[in-house]
């Protein structure tokens, strides 16, 4: 039994003079499904293409499933699904012969074919040319062909581009459900922060080419504060009033006041200092915080 | 983990252009010279003289001029698969070794030279017996020292099999192994017949079916098989040096 299905310490990696990965360090417990975060550049395929064997670090140590990714690549690969950037197809086959690639080379019966395929819901297109798939099929298709043999770990990379909205949470509910049922860790980098905000469990922020943040997610917005938009009669003194308060508040375009750093606990401590001073609170929601709000606010982007 | 491999291949190709060309070349050659025969001669005046020199034409063409090239442009298109589609991500993060997939696909390329050489003497016999059943002379049409033909293609197209394999393995674009294939093509007619042919194996299928005497065709043979073996070594330890994607 092992505690952390992804162990890196320590890894760097180099392309010429370009220093990508920098001493990151990294651990992802088992069964769980592990959000990989960053920017545009930062490293995150590259990471992923270390932990598959695809790219070896300079320096640093990688264990996949407790195994090293230098010595035991083939042993790993064997039990674990990914997708390494966009899914990689062979447009002339057609799905059932997609996926029977995977279960030739991994010994597995024919008959997870058809497993699969209706866990993504594509066996009604099992015999149409991939040529012919839409963005979302594929992406459904690549995702089942991860999924063959029920892998330990499965490791994709922006899963939900090009889905639907009923694709993208037929594929949420598909992945949080995988830990329960067949004991699978998942491993995801997105740029999709609300999506990975209702499929999470931990997450992982890079930056600079190491691992700045990584937490169960429940950890990380707890320690965040949300924001409180309020409606009130007088704007100009409720402003006023509480910038007074030392609160952060700035108007919106919709003429409503919008008060950050205000833990939900704390809101009807606005609301009587509004109303104490007779000003009429019309409407006051609070906007809980968000994924995407830490994210920017790591990047410093307001 | 071969056969599993070679299973795959064979899945892969399954309506690909590959597959086509390993048909439509061989024909094209064929059909090229039953074309200039019935041109030339009227059926009559068919007789051995005229079959061994449609015969040599075809497997000399084959050999000098268009197997090098179908060579270039088979190991091109099926590595140009995995290129073109981005599929070495997806083999590569399976359990299968570099190495492994290397010579297997290399075997594929093979297979395809021999199916494609089988093709071309199977239409050839087509034709010829078309012909004899037309009229013209049985004398000489058929020899059973054609077979040694196809034993003769498969052993010497190795090592510029292998080198080829290798050029469309590390390379994306697919102008370069050909551009590779018909440049050395075109310089069997220098170095082929010099001195200096047994360092070109684009030379030895020409020399191994149409070499002067029995001797230079054993050589160039015996020189094909250690080449190949030679070369597919060295490709081997480069890979071994090599990441998996760079």
């Amino acid at each position: 039994m092992i505690s952390h299905v992804i162990q890196m310490s320590g890894v760097c990696k180099a392309f010429g003079s370009h220093q990508v990965i920098d001493e990151l360090s990294l651990a992802v417990p088992e069964h769980s499904i592990f959000a990989f975060l960053g920017n545009n550049g930062e490293g995150k395929s590259t990471v992923i293409r270390m932990v598959t064997g695809l790219l070896r670090a300079d320096r640093g140590h990688i264990d996949v499933l407790g195994m090293d990714v230098r010595t035991q690549r083939l042993a790993i690969l064997s039990q674990i699904g990914a997708i390494v950037d966009a899914p990689s197809l062979y447009p002339n086959l057609n799905a059932d012969e997609f996926l029977r690639i995977g279960c030739i080379i991994k010994d597995l019966p024919l008959t997870e074919v058809a497993r699969v395929l209706e866990l993504v819901k594509l066996d009604k297109t099992r015999g149409r040319v991939i040529g012919k798939f839409s963005l979302g099929m594929k992406q459904r298709l690549a995702i089942a062909h991860a999924l063959l043999g029920s892998p330990r770990l499965l490791i994709l990379d922006e899963p939900t581009n090009g889905l639907d909205p009923e694709g993208t949470l037929d594929i949420r509910t598909l992945l949080k459900s995988l830990p329960a049922v067949s004991g699978t860790s998942v491993f995801i980098s997105s740029h999709n922060l609300a999506e990975i905000e209702k499929t999470a469990t931990h997450v992982a922020l890079l930056k600079g080419g190491t691992v700045r943040f990584q937490a169960p997610i429940e950890d990380l917005l707890a320690q965040q504060s949300g924001a409180l938009a309020i409606d009130v009669n007088d704007i100009a003194r409720a402003h006023q009033l509480l910038a007074g308060a030392a609160y952060q508040v700035e108007r919106t375009v919709g003429g409503q006041l919008r008060v950050s750093g205000v833990e939900r606990h704390n809101a009807d401590r606005v609301h009587a200092l509004l109303v104490h001073a007779g000003i009429r609170l019309y409407q006051s929601v609070y906007h809980t915080p968000s994924l995407e709000q830490w994210f920017l606010g790591e990047h410093h982007v307001s | 983990m071969f056969r599993k491999l070679v299973a795959v291949e064979l899945i892969k190709i399954r309506r690909s252009l590959a597959l086509l060309m390993m048909f439509a070349i061989p024909l094209m050659v064929v059909l090229l010279f039953f074309m200039m025969l019935i041109k030339r001669h009227d059926l009559a005046q068919i007789d051995a003289k005229t079959w061994f020199f449609h015969w040599n034409g075809v497997t000399g063409m084959w050999s000098y001029f268009m197997m090098p090239l179908y060579v270039a442009l088979i190991t091109g298109l099926l590595n140009g698969q995995e290129h073109r589609n981005q599929t070495w991500r997806l083999m590569l993060t399976l359990p299968v070794s570099q190495l492994q997939l290397f010579i297997v696909k290399g075997i594929l390329a093979w297979l395809f030279v021999v199916g494609s050489t089988l093709v071309l003497m199977g239409a050839t016999l087509l034709t010829v017996g078309v012909l004899v059943l037309c009229g013209a002379s049985m004398d000489g049409a058929f020899s059973i020292e054609l077979v040694t033909i196809l034993g003769k293609v498969a052993l010497t197209c190795i090592p510029v099999l292998v080198i080829q394999h290798a050029i469309s393995w590390r390379f994306q674009n697919l102008v370069l192994p050909l551009a590779v294939g018909v440049m050395a093509t075109m310089g069997v007619q220098q170095i082929g017949s010099s001195t200096y042919w047994v360092w070109y194996p684009w030379s030895y299928p020409v020399m191994a079916m149409l070499g002067s005497d029995v001797a230079k065709q054993q050589h160039a043979m015996m020189l094909a098989a250690v080449v190949g073996v030679g070369l597919l070594a060295v490709c081997a330890v480069l890979l071994g040096r090599r990441e998996v994607e760079n």
